[in-house]
């Protein structure tokens, strides 16, 4: 749900203050790496220890050497697995571009109103719990399912869906189309759109002025987007473990065979170490390929700027507005499934319902299982927010104390949790914490959420000190305040909206956290999305549709409530 | 540093009406890292209570770097700085009682007008009537009454440098120091709140010390101009003298323009450039007299020797370009050995001259300044 993003440049100094603050320089050093300190230590000991211990596993777990690397390649059911996690994760990038490209470049073109829409429902999957839109494409493809039913209509009825690669893919395609959308539409965004206009009056055709202007200039936001999306999807495991089979098993399923089931720590550490690298080697071959710091784009975060200049809504293309409306419908469709469906009164996973009632609802809140794991969320969700929090903004504010190249690197260190996928966290994680017992206990799970959680905590109050006038605590000193009134009565006030969706983004983080949640699991320590995703594969307890809608609301309110709040503080303090 | 322990004591009564401080600056010096050249470089200097003293140099020269020692946000590598007679180099800005106007406003963007300008009274702990009247006093000084809750952001850059102004003489400081307060602005602006500031200055009777590197902004403002130049004070006046009575050819060419001949004095009463022999009056200036300046409104120009009242200097020229000011012409002219010089001729005076026009420059000896390298 939250969403991977590039970090932003911290390199941007206040000008005035650096030159006043120079002299002061070394204490701001020594401070900074103070405030760095309880970040670094956190993130070592819930990430960076468990993943070397995965690695040294890896090579010595059965034996020493490079045994569990070289049947990745030489197993046939590995090699056919990683083949086809591969194949899925490149269908999904493309299917999805060709999707989302259209769709990104519709949002320029329309008036603000309409790009409202299309943002709200480019974002409507965010606020939409994993495993809900999960669950709905489950509902739409089981056998005699709304997709089954349509495509009876011309004479294909008997396709089954469920189970195969296809239904995966197709999945797999909406949970991440809004990666695709918004850095494609952040990139679009900055191109002036009288360019096309230009390549035209010299003479090149409307597509050919399109091909050759707006393509190359909109590449950047594409080929980000595009590697994004296919590291994610080598590493999904809900998707593939809900609507597809063991025949069709995908690598992050056969690495929690491997781990919890086999306890082959060293073959399941091998394949999480390769998904580590290959993802390393496609985010960097696209940043060099696409420029540093490719376009931001945090989930949650309020919809780009329009362009300056006002320019006025152009004319979208009948085929244009059919494919956006296309596009806007699947991106919904989970989210208008999933709400529904929880007021059914069947026992059954039918959908459209045959009946209506409040059943499942009554279920949810008075099943102990179901109480147990909404209450275990509600308090990894709290205090992991709680820790990602306090550790995040000390670390920032410890950041923007670092001369330049520190920082830079601090910076990557504090945000690496980000790109590794989750599956092999979720892996790392189990292995440290069942040495140390920590598996099976809310602790742990909220341990590793933290660590999860934390980069987005950096990135939101990183951005506000940034664009926060560095002159203005030495201003508060000139007119009297001492440095820990400064900092009360500026700088806190002006971070402010920062630390509030950095707290919101963790505890989203955290309440929709399923994978290492999954691995985590024990009685006692099941969360909300966990007994969810049981609630599919173990039994057939429609109670899961309730929980669904639950999630929208628990999700959806405190990011509705951080714009709003963050909205009114963002006007106030714009300059 | 025993003064960090001594707290300013908060005015009794508080009104916008402090006296001027006295600050003195002894052989203060600031290097950052130890292979540059200081940043600031022993620099003395007397800031007379109620003076309006500029500090003013092209960027890099030292002034702000000054500036930010006087306040207190960059420590001294050696020297002093004493307010009063009282040392206070290692007192902490918040509690030196200074105000200070910054470039770019930077008016707290999360606080209202009026408690922009209240921040400064909170940090004090004066009472809430009290600061409510100050507010409004100070407002109404800078012309912004009824502005109380708007949001910097909604105000014009003039404006918000007016709440900037407010906010840092409220709490009736001992002296004002402006970063570049008007470099934001565009010219029109600029000049009103020249008006503004320099009506401020008569009216509260504060010590201002103003920075930029705007030479006309410094001549039209100052009571005392410093020029700086490579981290020292090079020129320390009044403006009609630094005007009048260069030192230097940094200064001459720094303040107002000017021609500069370089020729050699070869006695006491004559300098020497090409060919020419030049009368020296008595009051020659400061100089050592390594080159000649005059200043354009100075030069005058002629078609022949002969038509030059007797006594001038001369110079042959060649006009190479004249422009109409509207008050004035100002004409370019380049001289034998390269040299590049202008004057000014009042509009009325037909002008004559047309770019390639060979001509005599003249003025008179006591016009001229003879300065050092």
């Amino acid at each position: 749900m939250a969403a991977p993003t590039a970090a932003p440049p911290a390199t941007a100094d206040p000008p005035a203050g650096e030159r006043a603050a120079t002299g002061l320089l070394a204490r701001a050093h020594a401070a900074g790496w103070l405030l760095l300190l309880p970040a670094l230590v956190a993130l070592l000991f819930l990430f960076v220890l468990p993943l070397l211990t995965v690695v040294i596993d890896s090579v010595t777990d059965p034996s020493l050497g490079l045994g569990n690397y070289a049947s990745l390649f030489t197993d046939g059911y590995t090699l056919r697995v990683l083949g086809r996690t591969l194949l899925v994760g490149l269908v999904v990038a493309v299917v999805g571009v060709a999707l989302a490209y259209p769709y990104a470049y519709a949002m320029t073109l329309v008036g603000p109103t309409m790009r409202g829409v299309l943002v709200t429902v480019v974002l409507v999957p965010f606020w939409t719990s994993m495993l809900a839109r999960n669950f709905a494409w489950l509902v739409l493809m089981q056998d005699g399912g709304v997709i089954q039913s349509f495509l009876g209509l011309f004479g294909l009825g008997g396709v089954t869906l469920l189970g195969t690669t296809l239904a995966v893919g197709i999945s797999m395609t909406q949970v991440l189309l809004p990666f695709l959308v918004l850095p494609m539409y952040s990139a679009m965004e900055q191109i002036d759109g009288r360019l096309v206009a230009a390549g035209q009056s010299l003479g090149a055709p409307r597509m050919r002025a399109f091909r050759r202007v707006y393509l190359p200039l909109s590449a950047p936001g594409v080929v980000a987007g595009m590697s994004l999306v296919f590291v994610l999807a080598l590493g999904f495991y809900v998707t593939p473990a809900l609507l597809g089979s063991t025949r069709s098993a995908m690598i992050a399923q056969v690495i929690n065979v491997r781990a919890k089931e086999l306890l082959d720590f060293g073959g399941a550490g091998a394949m999480g170490i390769f998904l580590l690298v290959v993802t390393l080697a496609v985010l960097g071959l696209s940043r060099r390929w696409a420029g540093q710091g490719g376009p931001a784009v945090a989930a949650g975060s309020p919809p780009a700027r329009s362009r300056t200049g006002g320019e006025q809504a152009s004319e979208v293309r009948p085929w244009l507005r059919v494919h956006t409306t296309i596009v806007g419908i699947v991106l919904v469709a989970p989210t208008l499934v999933v709400i529904p469906m929880s007021f059914s009164s069947a026992e059954t996973f039918r959908f459209p319902p045959d009946g209506w009632s409040l059943r499942w609802y009554q279920e949810l809140f008075t099943s102990p299982e179901w109480l147990a794991a909404i209450i275990n969320s509600l308090q990894a969700g709290i205090y992991t927010a709680l820790f990602a929090t306090v550790l995040g903004t000390t670390a920032a504010f410890g950041l923007a104390r670092l001369n330049r190249r520190w920082r830079g690197s601090m910076n990557a260190f504090l945000l690496s949790p980000m790109i590794v996928p989750h599956i092999l966290v979720a892996l790392v994680v189990f292995a440290a914490f069942l040495r140390l017992g920590l598996n099976g206990t809310l602790i742990g799970i909220i341990l590793a959420h933290t660590a999860m959680a934390l980069p987005f905590v950096v990135i939101a109050v990183t951005a506000r000190l940034q664009g926060m006038d560095g002159r203005l605590t030495f201003v508060a000193a000139s007119l009297g305040a001492d440095p820990v009134s400064a900092f009360r009565r500026v700088t806190l006030p002006l971070v402010m909206p920062g630390i509030l969706s950095g707290a919101v983004l963790a505890f989203v983080t955290s309440l929709d956290e399923v994978v290492i949640a999954l691995f985590l699991q024990a009685p006692g320590a099941i969360t909300l999305p966990v007994q969810m995703f049981n609630s599919v594969t173990v039994q057939i307890d429609p109670t899961i549709s309730a929980a669904s809608s639950l999630m929208v609301v628990l999700v959806s309110v405190p990011i509705l409530l951080a714009q709003v709040v963050g909205g009114r503080r963002q006007r106030r303090s714009t300059r | 540093m025993t003064s960090s322990t001594t707290q300013q004591p908060a005015p009794e009564a508080p009104a916008i009406n402090a006296a001027g401080g006295r600050v003195e600056l002894r052989d203060l010096c600031k290097r950052y890292g130890n292979s540059q050249p200081p940043a600031v470089d022993h620099v003395d200097l007397d800031i007379e209570p109620g003076e309006f003293l500029t500090l003013l140099g092209p960027s890099g020269s030292g002034k702000t770097t000054t500036l930010n020692m006087i306040v207190g946000f960059a420590e001294p590598t050696s020297g002093a700085v004493r307010l009063n007679g009282r040392d206070i180099t290692r007192t902490p800005p918040h509690k030196r009682n200074f105000g200070m106007v910054f470039q770019n406003y930077a008016l707290f963007p999360h606080l209202t007008v009026a408690q922009n300008v209240a921040f400064p009274l909170r940090e004090r702990k004066v009472p809430a009537a009290e600061t409510a009247r100050l507010v409004g006093e100070a407002l109404e000084l800078v012309d912004l009454a009824g502005m109380d809750d708007r949001r910097p952001h909604e105000l014009s850059g003039g404006q918000q440098q007016r709440v900037a102004l407010a906010r840092a003489v409220v709490f009736s400081p001992s002296v004002l120091l402006l970063d570049e307060p008007l470099s934001a602005l565009d010219r029109k602006l600029r000049q009103s709140l020249q008006r503004e500031i320099k009506r401020l200055h008569d009216e509260l009777g504060l010590t201002f010390v103003f920075v930029t590197h705007d030479q006309d902004e410094a001549m039209t403002l100052s009571d005392r101009i410093a020029i700086f130049d490579r981290g020292r004070i090079v020129a320390l006046g009044t403006p009609a003298d630094l005007y009048h009575r260069p030192t230097s050819r940094f200064v001459a060419r720094f303040l107002g323009e000017s021609t500069v001949f370089t020729g050699r004095r070869s006695a006491a009463d004559v300098y020497e450039w090409l060919d020419r022999r030049w009368r020296v009056a008595a009051q020659a200036g400061e100089g050592d007299g390594q080159a000649v300046v005059v200043r354009p409104e100075r030069l005058r120009v002629a078609a022949d020797e002969a038509s030059v009242p007797s006594g001038d200097n001369t110079a042959d020229a060649t006009v190479t370009d004249v422009s109409f000011y509207g008050t004035y012409h100002r004409i370019e002219l380049a001289f034998g050995d390269g040299t590049v010089g202008c004057a000014v001729l009042p509009v009325g005076v037909p002008a004559t001259v047309t770019p390639g026009t060979r001509v005599v420059a003249h003025w008179r000896p006591e016009d001229q300044v003879l300065v050092s390298e």
